[in-house]
């Protein structure tokens, strides 16, 4: 990502929260129209949510195939993202619930699954700390995520089926839903978020690469000064 | 002797094998039977009829208690190879397939055995009328082989972390939740509602659904798991 | 004045705080990076 798309980046999102706030009409059929808005924000989150779940079992799939160490740190890196944006919808999501449904908490299909998404990952990161050997810890992760990614796509189904849901299915994609200036806003601050996820993601990266160009400069010192300490003796 | 049959004879043996050593040792037995009797017995002692908890409540807590005694004991067959370091003459010996077969084959007959000894007593304990006998064995024999499905490739990755304690449950319990949340709901069908077969029709599809699935993805990865 | 436009202000602050907070680690992580190069050179 160039400089300039990070500046666009920024206007854009800005443009999107301003829009969210000014453009947008009131929402009606809600119980307050005015804090409706806070869909436009909270859907993306979700979807972000989701998108990061598949992009970290995709790397782990790749790394048991390819065993490249950067793909290992990738699926990492979507994992945490995941982790992130999973406690950014679940904050906005309980801002909404509080004032739509008069409870923060309601064991609706979509919250039960997005703790369970962020369950997933806690035991994810809870293993990574759990093996030491570098190689290992990511041949083990990789292989819990894909173990994982399957039940997740399970429960999210079987969900539906057994808990009654509060969430309407097909507002964000049917004509009858909301108004089409929701669904514009809403797509645009997906694609400014999307556009933040992929930047931190190559941010994450990028750390992961100093960290080990450090690491091999302090092995080299080391190993240098060594080989200096016995030359002199 | 072919390919496709080498593996399920190399599965047999592992599964022979691991049961000889089990009814040497009865380490995983003690631990899962002993941990599903105690917690039975407590929650008899709490929920006992005059209480008044609602049956499902109970069938509830059922699957809590059947799940959390798997955890005490299903990751034993993989965490035993590597602490008495017999993993890699079994590495050598038998193909990956043929272990985690042979291992998960052992898990199961281990939750049915655990199953067999915890539901008659929470059956009797908490006094629980059944209405659909059949269908409840039927939710208890699938819901209890897919909980040995789920967690048996966990467990393998358990074994080979460097810091085990309580890793197993907290990996586990994603993983098996959703067949874990799907047997409630049949047990509750078969002990509260009339014609019951036909209400829990898709629960027992999504079971056997479950196991079709997690079986053949816990192939895939547990090569990679298995091997150093 | 709408009073949406004083809801607005919060979002907005959270999102320029982010953004800076990105861009800053952004321009840290390239004069890292840089220096890191310079002294393998050496």
């Amino acid at each position: 990502m160039s400089t300039t798309g990070k500046i666009l980046t920024g206007i854009w999102t800005a443009g999107a929260i301003v829009a969210a706030f000014l453009w947008l009409p009131p929402a009606q059929g809600f119980r307050s129209p005015e804090a409706a808005r806070i869909v436009v924000f909270h859907v993306p989150c979700a979807i972000l949510t989701f998108v990061a779940f598949l992009v970290n079992a995709a790397y782990s799939w790749l790394y048991l195939r390819s065993r490249h160490p950067l793909t290992d740190a990738k699926a990492n890196a979507a994992a945490e993202l995941g982790m992130l944006f999973a406690v950014l919808a679940t904050v906005t999501g309980s801002l909404f619930a509080m004032e739509q449904w008069g409870s923060a908490w309601n064991w609706d299909p979509r919250e039960t699954s997005i703790v369970m998404l962020m369950l997933v990952y806690a035991a994810y990161f809870v293993l990574r700390g759990a093996v030491e050997e570098k190689s290992k810890r990511a041949r083990l992760s990789a292989a819990y995520a894909l173990l994982a990614f399957p039940a997740m796509v399970f429960l999210i189904w079987i969900l539906p089926r057994i808990v009654e849901s509060l969430h309407p299915t097909n507002t964000l994609f049917s004509r009858s839903g909301l108004d089409a200036s929701y669904r514009i806003t809403l797509w645009s601050f997906f694609a400014g978020l999307l556009a933040v996820f992929v930047w931190m993601f190559r941010l994450r990266l990028q750390v992961e690469l100093a960290e080990a160009r450090l690491r091999q400069q302090y092995h080299r010192d080391a190993i240098a000064e060594a080989t200096l300490a016995g030359e002199i003796q | 002797m072919n390919r496709s049959s080498s593996w399920v004879h190399e599965a047999l043996a592992v599964f022979a094998k691991d049961w000889l050593l089990e009814l040497r040792t009865r380490v995983a037995l003690g631990a899962v039977v002993l941990f599903a009797v105690t917690s039975v017995v407590a929650s008899g002692f709490a929920l006992a009829p005059p209480s008044g908890v609602p049956a499902e409540v109970k069938a509830a807590l059922l699957w809590v208690v059947v799940f959390f005694a798997a955890v005490a004991g299903l990751s034993r067959v993989f965490v035993m190879e590597e602490e008495t370091r017999t993993a890699d003459s079994l590495r050598l010996a038998v193909s990956p397939v043929g272990v985690f077969v042979g291992k998960l084959a052992f898990n199961t007959v281990l939750m049915w055995g655990l199953c067999v000894v915890t539901v008659p007593l929470y059956l009797l304990l908490l006094e629980v009328p059944v209405r659909s006998a059949s269908l409840f064995l039927t939710v208890v024999m699938l819901g209890s082989t897919a909980l040995a499905c789920a967690t048996t490739a966990v467990g393998a990755i358990v074994a080979k972390a460097t810091t085990r304690g309580a890793l197993f449950g907290v990996l586990s319990f994603p993983v098996a939740l959703p067949p874990l949340l799907v047997a409630i709901h049949g047990t509750k069908a078969a002990w509260l509602s009339e014609g019951a077969w036909r209400v829990a029709t898709g629960d027992l599809q999504v079971l056997l659904g479950f196991i079709l699935v997690i079986v053949p993805a816990s192939l895939l990865v547990f090569e990679h798991i298995w091997s150093e | 004045m709408n009073p949406l436009v004083t809801y607005m202000i919060t979002p907005l602050l959270i999102w320029a705080g982010i953004f800076g907070y990105l861009f800053w680690l952004d321009m840290r992580l390239r004069a890292l990076e840089k220096r890191l190069e310079e002294e393998a050179r050496r």
